[in-house]
C-alpha cells in the first residue's frame, strides 16, 4: 500500500467496533468503506461513527478555548495534526479472498494495520449475473465508485419481495423508475405498477416510455387521454368479485354476506344489478338498511352513479357496466406473463378503488401462477412483482387485524412459492407486522429521519445493521443501503439519476468519483 | 350525409355450393341496399375477398355489382385487409381500382425520416375526406401506426373518415391471442373510424376519437363466424348518417340465412352417449333452409374422437332440407385417446397453436424465421401456398406462382443458394 493512500490506522476497539485514528486531511465520512489488507485476503470495513480524539486533556482544552475566546490568545498548536485528530469507529463488512470469494468476516483487522479507502478494484466480486438488474453504484460515504455497479439477481429478488422504506423526498420514485428501467426488456420480470401519481410513464417528462425497449417491454393504461400506444384504463364491473373488497373496504359481516349472495345468484352481472336495485327489493330478504349501506359505500369507493338514462356509470370512467373493459384484466395479466412492465395510472382514483383494481389483477395473476405451478409450467414464466405505494394500506397490523386478508397480504406470505412478489414502498415500516417484514428479503433503504422507523427497518434487515442508525439517518437523496439475502453485505449504493439513464448514460449525480 | 360501411365479406371463402350461393346473394343484396338506402358512398374496410385472387366465379358477380354501384354514382372507398392483400402479387382489388369501381385510400407519403403522412381522398359528392391504412402482414401494422404523421392529418379540417383493418384493444369482448392495438394508436380528431378485421358488429370511441365502428362480417369468413351467428350475433353492415358534429350509426342486417346451433358437451361422456345427444338435438330442430352449426366439445371419458359420428348427423340434416351443415369438433378430445395437443375454435387458431408449439425446434440461424416472427411468417406462408389455382391456370404457372410467393414471404430470393 502506498503511504499516500493511507487514511487511518487501527488503534483499538472490539469486533464490530474497531477504532481507527484518521490520518489528517483524509476527511472520513459516515458510511465510508475502507480496506485493511491482510495476508492472502483483505477486509472491507465501514465507518459508522466519528468522534474527536486529542492528546490534551479535556480540562486543558477548555482552558485554552477560554483564553482564546476571552483574551484573544492564539489557539495555534504545536504540530496540531499530531495533537488533535478524528477517531472513527468501523465495522467489518466482508473478507475477500482471491478477488471474488466473499466471506462473512469473523476476525478483526490486524492491530495497528494501516487502512486505505476502497477502490473499484477491490469490488471485482460485484460482477453482473445472468438476468440481473442494475440498482446503482457502490457508494463510500458520499463518494461514488463509478465502476462498481450493483446488480441484483432479478428473479430471486422480486420473488422474495422488495421493500423500499423511505420518507418523502428521498428519491423513491427515482429508485423505482431506475429499477424498472433496468427490468424492461429483460423478459424475466413482469411488473404491475399502481401509479397513484402518474409519474412513471412520463407523459410530460422523462419516464419509462423513453426506454428503447418500451415498445415491447412496457404497457401503459390510463383513464385520461391515452397518448399514442397507451390503452384506456377501463375495467368492466363483471370482473369484480366480492373477495376483491376484502382487506380494502370495511364492510360488515352482514354486508359481505349480501355481496356474496348477489354474486352467487347473479354471476357476472351481480354488482350492476346490486347497484341498480332499490334497497327495499333486495334479494334474499337482505335488509334495506344493509343494502342501502352497501350501495353508499360502493358509490363512494368505485365512484359509481346513475346517468340520465338510469345506467350505472363511474365518475372517473374506469369502471364500466356496459361495453368496455371486458378484456383489460386478462390483457394486463398476459402482458405481465410476457415479462412486461405494466403501469396503471390510478391518479384519478381514490385509495380504495386503486387497491381494488390492483386486487382484481393481482388475484387473477396469482391464480394463474398457482395453476402454472400445478402444471409444471412455472419455471418458464417470468417472476411477477406488484409495485404498491403506501403499502401499509393493505399490509399494516391494523388492516390485517380488522379485515380478512387482501390478496396483497396473501402474496406477501405465500407469493414466493409461485414467483409472485410485492415491491412495497412505505414511509411507515413500523406498522407492518414482523411476520411480513421477515418475508421481505430485500430492502432498499433510503433516508429516514424518524427513529422509530429506522429501528423497525434495522430490526428486520437481512444483515446486522444495529450500528447503522446514524448511517441511515444521514442518507442523502438518492443514497441507499441495500440489505438482502442476495448480497454478501449491506451495500451502500448511489442510485443514478433517472434523467441520466434516459440520456443514455448511467452516471450518478456524484459528488466525487473514486476508483 | 349518409354512407355505408362494410368489411370482412370474405367473398370466395365458402366451399359448399349452397353457401357460395348464399354468399353471392348476401353480397348482391347489400349492394342493392346501399343504392336503395341512399348511401352517398361506401367504405370497405378490408377483406372484401378471402384471398387476393379468388376464383373467376366470384370475380364475375363482384365486378357486375361494383359496376352497378359505380353507375348509380356511389363511389366505393377501400383498404386492403389481411386476406385480400398480397405483398408479392396483385390482388383483384387492384383490378377494381383500375376499372374505377373502387378507390383505394391508402396512399401516403413517406418522408426521409420515415414519417408516414397519409393522403386524403376527398369524396366529390359530399366533400368527406377519407384516408386509411390497410391491414398489413406479419404483425407490422403497429409499426406503421407508430410512424404516422399524426399532427399533419389531425390538423386537416372538414369531415374526416379514417379506415383501418385491425382489432382495437379496448373494444374487444374476449381476451383472445390475436393481435390488437390500443385506440390511442389511431390518429385523433376524425369524425368516423371505419374498422375492419373484427367479425362482430361493435361501436366505440372516446373524447379523441369520434365514432369507431366495426360492421363485422355480413356472412362468414371462418367456422367461428358460423358459431357466433348461431348464437346472438347479427350479420350485416352499417349505414351512418352525419348531421352537424354527430355521426349516428345504424346496423342493417344482411339477410344472412338463419343459423341453428346443435351443441353437445362431451365432457365425461362416452361416444355412444354423445352420438345419442347429437341425434336427439338434431332431430328436435327444423333444418329446412337453415345453416346447422354442429359443435361437439369436451373430453370424453372413453373411446376415440372418431367414434363420434357427426357425418351421420350432417347427412340426416341435409336430407331433411338443411341449407348446409357446418361441423366443429376441434375442441373434442378423449381421455383414452388424447392426441389433440392444440385446440382452437377456428382453423387459424389451430394453425397458430401448432406453429407456436413447435417453433422452438426451428434452428435456421435466420432470426426472422424463428420465434414469434417465424410463427407469423409460417402462417403467412401456409396461407399463400394454400391458394387454389386460378381458372385456366396451368400447373407450371401455378407452381411458379406458389414458389415465388412462398420465397418472397420468407424473404428469400430465388437466386439464394
Amino acid at each position: 500500500m502506498d503511504d499516500l493512500d493511507v487514511v487511518g490506522q487501527v488503534v483499538g476497539g472490539s469486533f464490530g467496533s474497531v477504532v481507527v485514528r484518521q490520518k489528517s486531511g483524509s476527511g472520513l465520512e459516515i458510511g465510508d468503506l475502507m480496506v485493511s489488507e491482510e495476508q492472502g485476503s483483505f477486509l472491507i470495513l465501514q465507518v459508522f461513527e466519528l468522534e474527536y480524539g486529542s492528546q490534551i486533556q479535556d480540562r486543558m482544552q477548555q482552558m485554552m478555548s477560554g483564553s482564546n475566546l476571552e483574551h484573544g490568545v492564539s489557539d495555534a498548536f504545536y504540530e496540531p495534526e499530531f495533537v488533535n485528530y478524528v477517531l472513527a469507529k468501523i465495522k467489518p463488512l466482508a473478507r475477500i479472498r482471491g478477488g471474488d470469494e466473499v466471506k462473512v468476516p469473523k476476525s478483526m483487522p490486524s492491530f495497528f494495520n494501516k487502512l486505505r479507502m476502497v477502490t473499484s478494484g477491490d469490488l471485482r466480486f460485484l460482477h453482473r449475473g445472468r438476468d440481473s438488474v442494475f440498482v446503482g453504484h457502490i457508494r463510500s460515504g458520499s463518494k461514488v465508485l463509478e465502476d462498481a455497479e450493483v446488480w441484483l439477481p432479478a428473479e430471486d429478488v422480486f420473488a422474495h419481495h422488495v421493500m423500499i422504506p423511505a420518507t418523502t423526498g428521498r428519491g423513491k420514485s427515482n429508485l423505482v423508475k431506475t429499477v424498472m428501467w433496468n427490468v424492461i426488456g429483460t423478459g424475466r420480470v413482469g411488473a404491475l405498477i399502481l401509479d397513484a401519481h402518474d409519474e412513471y410513464y412520463g407523459r410530460h417528462a422523462p419516464g419509462l416510455k423513453d426506454h428503447p425497449g418500451a415498445d415491447t417491454g412496457l404497457a401503459y393504461y390510463t383513464p385520461t387521454d391515452p397518448p399514442p400506444g397507451a390503452t384506456r384504463l377501463a375495467i368492466n364491473l363483471q370482473a369484480v368479485r366480492p373477495e376483491h373488497f376484502e382487506g380494502i373496504v370495511n364492510f360488515s359481516e352482514a354486508q359481505f354476506q349480501a355481496l356474496r349472495t348477489y354474486h352467487w345468484k347473479l354471476g357476472e352481472g351481480w354488482l350492476t344489478t346490486m347497484m341498480l336495485t332499490s334497497p327495499d327489493t333486495a334479494e334474499d330478504k337482505i335488509a334495506a338498511s344493509t343494502m342501502g349501506a352497501i350501495q353508499r359505500k360502493m358509490r363512494l369507493v368505485l365512484g359509481l352513479g346513475r346517468d340520465e338514462k338510469g345506467r350505472l356509470v363511474s365518475k372517473h370512467e374506469v369502471f364500466d357496466s356496459e361495453t368496455k373493459g371486458f378484456t383489460t384484466v386478462d390483457d394486463i395479466v398476459r402482458q405481465i406473463e410476457e415479462g412486461r412492465v405494466v403501469i396503471l395510472d390510478t391518479s384519478r382514483l381514490g385509495d380504495e378503488a386503486e387497491l381494488i383494481i390492483g386486487n382484481i389483477i393481482a388475484s387473477r395473476l396469482f391464480e394463474k401462477y398457482k395453476g402454472y405451478k400445478a402444471t409444471g409450467e412455472l419455471g418458464s414464466k417470468p417472476v411477477a412483482t406488484i409495485v404498491i405505494e403506501e403499502a401499509p394500506r393493505v399490509i399494516s397490523k391494523d388492516v390485517l387485524a380488522s379485515n380478512n386478508d387482501s390478496i396483497y397480504a396473501t402474496i406477501a406470505r405465500e407469493g414466493r412459492k409461485f414467483k409472485v412478489g410485492l415491491t412495497a414502498i412505505t414511509q411507515l415500516t413500523s406498522v407492518i407486522p414482523r411476520t411480513i417484514l421477515a418475508n421481505m428479503n430485500t430492502k432498499i433503504i433510503l433516508g429516514n429521519e424518524m427513529k422509530q422507523e429506522r429501528e423497525a427497518i434495522i430490526q428486520s434487515a437481512a444483515q446486522d445493521l444495529s450500528e447503522d442508525d446514524k448511517n441511515i439517518a444521514s442518507l442523502d437523496k438518492g443514497e441507499a443501503i441495500i440489505t438482502s439475502i442476495f448480497v454478501p453485505f449491506a451495500m451502500p449504493v448511489k442510485i443514478p439519476l433517472f434523467e441520466d439513464l434516459v440520456g443514455g448514460t448511467r452516471k450518478s449525480e456524484r459528488v466525487k468519483v473514486l476508483g | 350525409m349518409r354512407f355505408a360501411h362494410v368489411s370482412d365479406l370474405h367473398l370466395g371463402f365458402q366451399r359448399k355450393r349452397s353457401l357460395q350461393e348464399a354468399e353471392r346473394r348476401i353480397f348482391e343484396g347489400m349492394v342493392d341496399g346501399w343504392i336503395k338506402g341512399g348511401a352517398r358512398f361506401v367504405l370497405m374496410a378490408g377483406d372484401i375477398f378471402h384471398v387476393n385472387i379468388p376464383e373467376m366465379r366470384v370475380q364475375r358477380y363482384v365486378f357486375a355489382k361494383f359496376r352497378q354501384l359505380h353507375e348509380a354514382g356511389i363511389p366505393a372507398y377501400a383498404i386492403y385487409g389481411s386476406h385480400d392483400f398480397s405483398p408479392v402479387s396483385n390482388s383483384v382489388i387492384d383490378l377494381l381500382v383500375s376499372t374505377g369501381y373502387v378507390t383505394k385510400v391508402t396512399d401516403a407519403v413517406t418522408g426521409e425520416d420515415g414519417v408516414i403522412t397519409p393522403k386524403f381522398t376527398t369524396d366529390p359528392g359530399t366533400g368527406a375526406k377519407i384516408c386509411g391504412i390497410s391491414g398489413l402482414k406479419v404483425g407490422r401494422d403497429i409499426d406503421y401506426y407508430k410512424k404516422l404523421d399524426r399532427k399533419g392529418i389531425e390538423a386537416e379540417p372538414g369531415f374526416k373518415i379514417f379506415m383501418f383493418h385491425g382489432s382495437i384493444s379496448e373494444m374487444r369482448k374476449a381476451a383472445d391471442e390475436g393481435d390488437h392495438m390500443p385506440m390511442s394508436m389511431l390518429p385523433a380528431g376524425f369524425d368516423y373510424y371505419a374498422g375492419g378485421h373484427v367479425h362482430e358488429y361493435g361501436t366505440g370511441g372516446d373524447d379523441s376519437h369520434g365514432v369507431v365502428a366495426y360492421p363485422g362480417t355480413p356472412f362468414a369468413g371462418n367456422y367461428a363466424d358460423f358459431v357466433a351467428s348461431a348464437g346472438d350475433t347479427k350479420r350485416g353492415y352499417i349505414m351512418a348518417d352525419s348531421s352537424g358534429d354527430k355521426v349516428s350509426v345504424e346496423f342493417v342486417e344482411s339477410g344472412s340465412p338463419e343459423h341453428v346451433p346443435i351443441t353437445v358437451d362431451a365432457n365425461g361422456r362416452s361416444p355412444q352417449i354423445v352420438n345419442e345427444r347429437l341425434e336427439e338435438k338434431a332431430g328436435a330442430e327444423d333444418p329446412v333452409g337453415k345453416i346447422m352449426v354442429v359443435r361437439v366439445y369436451g373430453q370424453m371419458s372413453e373411446g376415440r374422437t372418431a367414434d363420434v359420428d357427426t357425418a351421420r348427423v350432417s347427412l340426416g340434416l341435409l336430407e331433411r332440407g338443411a341449407l348446409a351443415v357446418e361441423v366443429g369438433r376441434n375442441m373434442l378430445t378423449s381421455r383414452e385417446y388424447d392426441v389433440v395437443r392444440v385446440r382452437g375454435e377456428s382453423r387459424d387458431q389451430i394453425v397458430r397453436g401448432v406453429l407456436e408449439t413447435n417453433i422452438g425446434q426451428v434452428r435456421t440461424g435466420i432470426e426472422r424465421l424463428e420465434g414469434g416472427s417465424g410463427v407469423r411468417i409460417a402462417e403467412e406462408l401456409l396461407r399463400r401456398i394454400g391458394q387454389p389455382k386460378i381458372e385456366n391456370e396451368d400447373n407450371k404457372t401455378y407452381d411458379a406462382r406458389m414458389i415465388t410467393d412462398g420465397s418472397k414471404t420468407m424473404g428469400l430470393s430465388l437466386d439464394d443458394p
